[in-house]
């Protein structure tokens, strides 16, 4: 993650700016749980400058040991490689104890998971019901 | 600076379906775009500036009737463009993105100022994705050629488009 380093001084520009206008990509997480079932809800634009967040609340969520976590990507219209960088994270963050399942309804979030082949590593799903009881 | 924060559309024809042909003299700011098919954009070169050139070739290949899924891999194409650019950009530099369209696809130039003289990073996850959705995409570096020391990096993209029966 050398790039970090470079780009530092514009992402803080970036956090500086984004506080005092909605202009920005936004992206919004929640969390419910089916019994041992986390769902995370994520819904906005996931690119370079929204996908920390977006990694945060993967990371936060497996941390409290889910059997299944499934994130639901439903509400998500963009998806660039950042947010699918975080996916990778989030997946080599799993161990025997938790199963991560995606689900991805358009475009938007199908086509980079097809493009990189990351839905033959991560099972996607066309409904949360569907990821939930797979 | 939120208030002119520097997104100059210029296109001499807004809606450029069929029927018009004379070619009226660009009037917008900055440089004069000489046909009714390019679109040029420039943003500041900041991460938050990413979501307008998304927006705009989302909406160009839309009304050029590229299919969805398509359209989905233009918006993230030009993301990764953009973003391996701004990485690269000058402070207070600006992106310039030019697209056009053609008959049978869409091809962008992208480039920004910066004091680097290698280029795109071409090993990273953002470059693979990019080439995986793209027909061809090529970076090049070359001197600004002013005093300054400082290079115009530019990445040229294509993109074909699936004929449909």
């Amino acid at each position: 993650m050398g790039v970090v380093n470079t780009f530092d001084s514009s992402s803080q520009l970036e956090t500086a700016e984004s506080a005092e206008s909605a202009s920005g990509p936004n992206v919004a997480t929640a969390v419910e749980w089916h019994d041992r079932s986390a769902v995370l809800t994520v819904s906005g634009e996931i690119d370079m400058v929204t996908a920390p967040r977006f990694e945060e609340a993967l990371l936060e969520a497996l941390h409290k040991e889910p059997a299944t976590l499934v994130v639901d990507l439903s509400g998500v219209d963009f998806f660039a490689s950042a947010g699918l960088s975080s996916l990778v994270t989030a997946y080599q963050r799993t161990d025997e104890h938790t199963e991560l399942r995606v689900v991805a309804t358009n475009s938007a979030t199908v086509r980079p998971l097809q493009v990189t082949a990351l839905d033959n590593k991560i099972p996607v799903h066309a409904t949360r019901e569907e990821a939930l009881a797979a | 600076m939120r208030l002119e924060r520097g997104v100059g559309v210029s296109t001499s024809r807004p809606d450029w379906s069929q029927s018009e042909v004379a070619a009226e003299p660009a009037t917008a700011a900055g440089e004069p775009v000489d046909e009714p098919r390019s679109v040029e954009v420039r943003v500041a070169a900041e991460p938050a500036q990413l979501s307008v050139m998304r927006a705009v070739v989302g909406d160009l290949a839309m009304r050029a009737d590229f299919d969805v899924d398509s359209i989905a891999d233009l918006r993230l194409a030009v993301d990764e463009v953009c973003s391996s650019l701004v990485r690269l950009a000058t402070a207070s530099a600006s992106l310039v993105c030019r697209f056009r369209t053609e008959d049978d696809g869409l091809s962008l130039q992208a480039e920004v100022t910066s004091k680097d003289p290698s280029g795109p990073r071409t090993g990273t996850f953002s470059w693979r994705v990019l080439s995986a959705l793209a027909d061809s995409v090529a970076p090049s570096v070359e001197s600004a050629g002013d005093d300054t020391g400082t290079y115009v990096v530019r990445i040229d993209l294509r993109k074909g488009r699936t004929v449909h029966e």
